[in-house]
């Protein structure tokens, strides 16, 4: 599976870190919502660490991704405009 | 729907924008090319705005720090005169315009740090632009028009989203410059303004203190030695 984190690059992860990286999407779904910033930061540095710990694709490989995650520094306030974009 | 389920799915739609679908992709080949390399051109004079506005902050930041030198020495030259009252206001000074660039720094260094990024991901698409060119003539050697619509798919959709994915980090930065220029300015006016509200266009009234302080020592020092060289010291 193919993973991009953005505003970095791709990694290929196995079957055991992808589901990893899913198991927090709920959660952090629900601490955006909630607004609980260090939580949500925290969480979207785990999901990026787990995705770091693949193999990162070579910059000449052309390959789309199965899933995107955030920019590592992205903020609360960033995340949810991102997120209102969808809806415009 | 989780948050990164919803996330990929709002990038992906942005990766469609960015690329054009064609019916025969070899027709379209070198169209869609050309407008990668124009894209990737886009992004370098965008990243080169980012620079820019960077230098021009930091000089800004180089002339507030001077500021608080400046009020430093004031206040030490007012403490060597004896008047802590002058010291007082000019310390007052150092430390409100103090205050006001220490976050201005923080963030100074947070748009060098995305500059880097910025730097580095345009140089990965740089990469990707190539190996797409490489790819492309492979396709049209090789390929039919079916075949090819598959094989050039994947490398279009992932060269997609590294235009995409560069564009969004680009904005971002282009954000963080813009806050940062008007709070840059904000602080630039208050410094200005010798952080006391004078009018502008007046005088630093510590300053011109300070210098008639010196000026009177100078006389005194002057008058001292007259007094000597003509034989009426102080114990004569």
């Amino acid at each position: 599976m193919i993973v991009r984190v953005m505003a970095e690059g791709q990694y290929r992860v196995d079957e055991a870190r992808w589901r990893q990286i899913h198991a927090l999407d709920d959660e952090l779904l629900k601490e955006l919502e909630a607004g609980h910033e260090a939580e949500f930061r925290r969480l979207v540095e785990q999901a990026v660490s787990l995705a770091r710990g693949g193999e990162p694709l070579a910059p000449d490989q052309l390959v789309a991704s199965d899933l995107i995650l955030p920019p590592p520094d992205i903020t609360l306030d960033e995340a949810r405009r991102f997120l209102a974009e969808a809806d415009r | 729907m989780g948050l990164l389920s919803r996330m990929s799915t709002i990038f992906k739609a942005k990766v469609s924008n960015v690329l054009d679908r064609a019916e025969d992709p070899r027709e379209t080949l070198e169209y869609s090319y050309q407008k990668q390399v124009e894209q990737l051109q886009n992004i370098r004079r965008g990243i080169a705005e980012v620079v820019t506005s960077k230098k021009r902050l930091e000089l800004q930041l180089a002339r507030l720090e001077q500021q608080v030198q400046q009020w430093d020495q004031d206040a030490r030259d007012a403490v060597a005169a004896g008047r802590d009252d002058l010291a007082q206001q000019a310390l007052a000074r150092k430390q409100a315009v103090e205050a006001q660039i220490e976050p201005l720094r923080q963030q100074v260094q947070e748009l060098a740090r995305e500059e880097e990024r910025l730097t580095d991901l345009q140089q990965k698409l740089a990469l990707k632009v190539d190996a797409f060119r490489t790819q492309k003539e492979v396709i049209k050697a090789q390929y039919s028009a079916a075949q090819a619509q598959v094989k050039i798919g994947e490398a279009t959709t992932g060269l997609g989203e590294d235009m995409a994915d560069l564009a969004l980090a680009l904005q971002r930065a282009q954000d963080k410059t813009e806050s940062l220029r008007a709070r840059a300015a904000a602080v630039d006016e208050l410094a200005e303004k010798g952080a006391l509200a004078l009018e502008p266009g007046e005088r630093d009234p510590i300053r011109d203190e300070l210098k008639k302080l010196q000026a009177h020592d100078t006389v005194a020092e002057e008058l001292a030695r007259l007094k000597a060289e003509m034989g009426k010291g102080s114990g004569s």
